[in-house]
């Protein structure tokens, strides 16, 4: 769907991209993180010809691809209602069909046909942003850009405005979903971009990250009697140490050479044998936000293209 | 006319009736140039009244107050210099969101991403907001000149000359509001874009017409030709020719304005069909 190799972007001399790489295949929805300011917007501005680029490569895979964009913060004209302003959206996307019909369906699709009768000038931030998507998607695009869609949102904005992010994934559209709210990302996104320092450290399906970055041979253990339970575990000879986290978990970590399967075996059957019930026993990963710190902080880049990572 | 453009002209009404900025200049120009005779004759009628006051001071202010007390076209003039003065200021701030303020609120960006053409944008623009200037300057001097009637001693305005000046009044605030919204839209900066219309209004006329006193072909003191206009006995000197012409060089350049915004906002487009913009 979209290819971007070696963008680079200056704004006055401050370089902003130094050489970003990424690749969203259709029916993607990407998650583009990175902390204020590196560059995610200025990304988005360039693909949708906002903003020109000073070098770089942008293969759209196709001769004429419409993108639906959703800025930052959208602003839209506060003396129309709903209705009115999709009608002015579905004009300047010259649409073919009948212009009211398909303003209800993105309303519909968006949950703000109750609503569309009232001036935008008394919206909500959620409601604006909705409208916002609304017109992002009137011409059915081929590619959906949200920049920060749920900022400044209340909880309740967020996941009105999540579940509508949602249902246009789980209907198979290709979304770039620039943010840095990353539980919004673990819920919709199946593939990863952090952007770093102008270029992308890191890019994969969550899976690939979480098995990329995490701790394959480490488990995490919850026990209500934590220091008989570590004793019990540094006494396996497939555990390499057994040690009891501040929040009161336990990490379980394997020798060298012992694989996950065998550590989890070991690990129940001795508790087990032990007459010790522990109150969970699961495979320990880094979260979205542990690699995304971790990245950012510069910690994980060396790891970054390697297959395997202990994690300490 | 294509879908877009419509949809362009129907924005542009909503925003210029919705958000009560028609209402205000109505009621700003059309007040401004009613109050203004009535300012005069009412300033003659207490120099009047306290002329036995000058008197004792010394001062003769006979002559003033039957000047002020004289002549409709004085009324009349007034109003012009009104509508083209203050009213123009205040028309200029209102149309400041249709000027460059929605693009600085970045109102445009969706609309411009899902296609709409620079064309379709700026031509609402150039012709509702110029034009409502211009009618309501003609109706403005009209009523100055009804209200004038009543108030002054001799009536030297015949309702085609009051018409002509408001014409005039009504060309020269179409030309300011087209230099507005030609700068506000080019760079999106509609306060500083009023400040350098609401400046060269003041200004520039002043200065030309103490260059030149016949005005003639002048867009920028046609103000000052409608006050030739009113005056009794000038109107002998001047010609149709020349106030056509000079009406004709106003509007040309009224289209460069339009065509310099124009070329501003095709340099600012948005392709999204996932091509090169072509600069």
């Amino acid at each position: 769907m979209l290819t971007i190799n070696g963008l680079v972007k200056s704004y006055k001399h401050f370089p902003v991209l130094k050489g970003l790489n990424m690749n969203v295949e259709k029916g993607d929805v990407y998650g583009f993180l990175g902390t204020n300011g590196c560059g995610k917007t200025t990304t988005m501005n360039i693909i949708c010809n906002i903003v020109p680029k000073d070098e770089g490569e942008i293969d759209f895979k196709s001769e004429s691809m419409r993108i639906g964009y959703l800025p930052e913060s959208p602003a839209l004209f506060d003396y129309m209602n709903g209705f009115e302003y999709l009608n002015f959206i579905g004009a300047c996307c010259d649409y073919d069909g009948d212009i009211g019909k398909r303003t209800s369906e993105v309303l519909e699709l968006t949950g703000m046909y109750n609503d569309a009768q009232r001036y935008i000038k008394g919206y909500s931030r959620g409601m604006i942003q909705r409208i916002g998507i609304a017109a992002a998607l009137y011409a059915s695009p081929d590619l959906l850009i949200l920049d920060e869609p749920t900022s400044a949102l209340d909880p309740e904005g967020r996941a009105e405005i999540m579940d509508v992010i949602k249902r246009l994934a789980d209907t198979g559209s290709t979304i770039i979903l620039c943010t840095h709210i990353l539980t919004d990302v673990e819920r919709v996104a199946n593939k990863v971009g952090i952007l770093r320092q102008g270029v992308m450290a890191v890019e994969g399906t969550l899976s690939e990250l979480k098995k990329r970055f995490g701790s394959e041979n480490a488990l995490t253990v919850l026990s209500q009697n934590t220091q008989e339970t570590v004793e019990i575990l540094n006494e396996i000879e497939v555990v390499e140490n057994a040690v009891i986290e501040p929040y009161g978990d336990i990490t379980v970590r394997a020798k060298h050479a012992v694989n996950e399967a065998e550590l989890f075996y070991k690990t129940v059957t001795t508790l087990a044998s032990r007459q010790i019930v522990p109150e969970g026993v699961w495979f320990k990963r880094l979260s979205l936000e542990q690699i995304y710190l971790g990245v950012n902080s510069g910690y994980l880049i060396p790891y970054a293209q390697q297959g395997g990572f202990t994690y300490e | 006319m294509n879908n877009q453009t419509k949809a362009s002209f129907n924005k542009e009404f909503l925003a210029f009736f919705r958000t009560n900025v028609l209402i205000t200049v109505a009621l700003v120009i059309i007040g401004l140039a009613v109050l203004s005779p009535v300012m005069i004759a009412g300033m003659g009628m207490f120099m009047d009244a306290m002329s036995d006051l000058y008197e004792e001071m010394g001062t003769d202010v006979s002559g003033m107050t039957e000047l002020l007390g004289e002549s409709v076209s004085l009324g009349v003039q007034s109003a012009v210099e009104s509508i083209v003065g203050v009213g123009l200021i205040v028309m200029i701030i209102l149309l400041n969101k249709a000027a460059g303020g929605e693009q600085k609120k970045r109102a445009v960006i969706i609309p411009k991403s899902s296609g709409l053409r620079s064309f379709s944008y700026i031509l609402p623009k150039f012709i509702i907001y110029p034009l409502s200037g211009f009618v309501f300057s003609i109706i403005a001097t009209l009523a100055a000149w009804a209200v004038s009637i009543p108030l002054f001693d001799k009536n030297d305005v015949m309702f085609a000359t009051a018409f002509l000046a408001g014409i005039l009044s009504g060309v020269a605030v179409m030309l300011y509001i087209c230099f507005h919204l030609a700068l506000g839209t080019a760079t999106g900066k509609a306060g500083m874009s009023a400040a350098v219309c609401i400046t060269v209004s003041v200004l520039l006329p002043t200065v030309m017409s103490q260059l030149s006193t016949d005005y003639m072909y002048n867009p920028f003191t046609l103000q000052y030709l409608a006050a030739l206009v009113l005056q009794a006995g000038n109107t002998s000197q001047l010609q149709a020719s020349d106030i056509i012409v000079s009406i004709a060089f106003a509007l040309a350049i009224m289209v460069v304005a339009f065509l310099v915004a124009l070329f501003a906002q095709n340099a600012r487009r948005i392709d999204n069909y996932g091509n090169e913009i072509d600069l």
